[in-house]
């Protein structure tokens, strides 16, 4: 799962080998499920923190710009 | 022996006499003057002494007539007034001055190109002092103020140098400190006025000390070739402008001062055009200094522009990794779906083949599948039980029977 530890750039390399995997001609039945539910998992963080990141970049720019 | 007995007069009379034959009509004779009296009205007497042997001495004498001619001339010539000390060749009649029985010279005419010429060899005698040591140039090594606004003054009091300078020095509206000394320009005692003046502005806190006379174009400069004031002028510890208001030679104290200019309106120039040239470089400075801050102001909001259109990108950015983020679900999602779909695809196709190869070929050499009501295949006859269906399938189609014992 995606630990404390966890930045964007390293969930978004996940998701991107996990990307790849499922665009193989062969994928791998017995994984899929799990490699499905940590994509879901990995998207949702990454989600989430692009939504933190630009509602706070928006003060900063607001600030800035005044 | 018979004496003759001489009235007073008849003695002179004799002597007189014998004076003039002795030494004829009018003549030229040279020497310094010394002891110099005017009367009130204009008369001079002095005594011509033999410069060599100061012992040696005439009495001269001139009516006030005549000594406004002589004046004249000699200031025509740029001598000034007759004084003592200055050397003289004067053309006179000898003659008895008989109330104090002395031989005295009348004057009738003064060479005045004479005693310009022993003036001017007197003062290049000063200069060549002056020059050998050094003091000549000692004023003019000083370095000159940038802002002259303290200013001693050495000057005739009320006199219109005083008035011309002071004039020229208020126009501009600079704030100048004018620090005055008294001094007389000429006659007895204007040597030691001015050399006192000099020094007593010495040692005052001032940025230049004027020395200014002012007046016709021929006047007595006697004062300004004296070696003392030349030796006050080099001693001064701040440059020293002369404007002692004559045209033609220059005076020791010229040559001794740091700026030596015509007439005390150009010394008065000379301090505001020192101040101007100043105020004039403060100006440029000024702007110079406001038009770099102008632009580096200008370029610093150029610069913040451009960083907040850049942070302003990082919006972008962030829309460009929601797009990636979507992308790669859409391939999870569909990478995914396809995925099991091409393996149920294959799993059927798996199917069909193996039907195909399985069960025709044998029900068409004659075998008979037999298979329950539910679809599972009946491989033995201890599973079969009596009354039980069954379904029995052959090449050419099902049949459906009862299990009978």
């Amino acid at each position: 799962m995606t630990g404390p530890q966890q930045t964007y750039r390293e969930a978004l390399d996940e998701l991107r080998a996990i990307h790849a995997r499922l665009r193989e001609d062969e994928i791998d039945i017995d994984s899929l499920l799990d490699d499905v539910k940590r994509a879901a998992d990995l998207l949702a963080f990454c989600r989430e923190r692009l939504t933190s990141v630009g509602e706070r970049l928006e003060q900063v720019l607001t600030d800035f710009e005044d | 022996m018979t004496s003759e007995t001489l009235t007073v007069g008849g003695l002179l009379d004799a002597l007189d006499a014998a004076l003039s034959t002795a030494v004829p009509g009018p003549l030229w004779v040279r020497g310094e003057v010394s002891g110099l009296q005017r009367t009130s009205r204009g008369a001079v007497f002095f005594r011509l002494v033999d410069p060599e042997l100061p012992e040696h001495a005439l009495d001269v004498a001139a009516s006030g007539r005549l000594m406004r001619a002589v004046e004249h001339a000699l200031d025509a010539a740029g001598v000034g007034a007759l004084r003592s000390g200055i050397e003289v060749r004067v053309r006179g009649t000898v003659g008895l001055r008989r109330s104090r029985s002395l031989v005295q010279l009348s004057l009738l005419e003064v060479d005045p190109g004479f005693t310009a010429g022993r003036l001017a060899l007197d003062r290049d005698e000063v200069l060549r002092r002056l020059a050998a040591d050094g003091s000549l140039a000692a004023n003019g090594a000083l370095e000159l103020p940038l802002v002259p606004l303290r200013i001693g003054l050495i000057t005739s009091r009320g006199s219109a140098a005083h008035a011309d300078f002071l004039d020229h020095l208020a126009r501009p509206g600079y704030r100048f400190s004018v620090r005055t000394v008294q001094a007389a320009m000429q006659g007895e005692g204007a040597v030691s006025n001015v050399v006192d003046g000099l020094r007593r502005l010495g040692t005052e806190d001032l940025d230049v000390v004027v020395l200014i006379r002012g007046g016709g174009s021929k006047l007595d400069l006697a004062t300004f070739d004296a070696e003392a004031v030349g030796r006050a002028v080099a001693a001064m510890p701040v440059p020293v402008i002369t404007g002692i208001g004559h045209e033609t030679d220059r005076s020791v104290a010229d040559e001794a001062a740091a700026v030596p200019v015509k007439t005390p309106t150009a010394a008065a120039e000379w301090i505001v055009g020192r101040v101007a040239e100043y105020a004039g470089r403060l100006e440029t400075a000024r702007r110079a200094i406001r038009d770099q801050a102008l632009a580096a102001r200008t370029k610093a909001a150029a610069r913040l522009d451009h960083s907040a259109s850049q942070l302003a990108e990082t919006r972008g950015a962030l829309g460009r990794q929601l797009d990636h983020l979507e992308y790669l679900e859409k391939g999870i999602v569909e990478g995914s779906r396809s995925g099991v779909a091409r393996h149920s695809e294959r799993l059927s196709g798996f199917a069909e083949m193996l039907g195909a190869i399985g069960i025709e070929p044998t029900l068409l050499r004659g075998f008979a599948l037999v298979t329950r009501p539910e679809g599972s295949v009946v491989r033995s006859v201890a599973e079969l039980k009596a009354g039980e269906r069954v379904t029995v399938r052959m090449a050419d189609g099902s049949v459906a029977m009862v299990v009978e014992g």
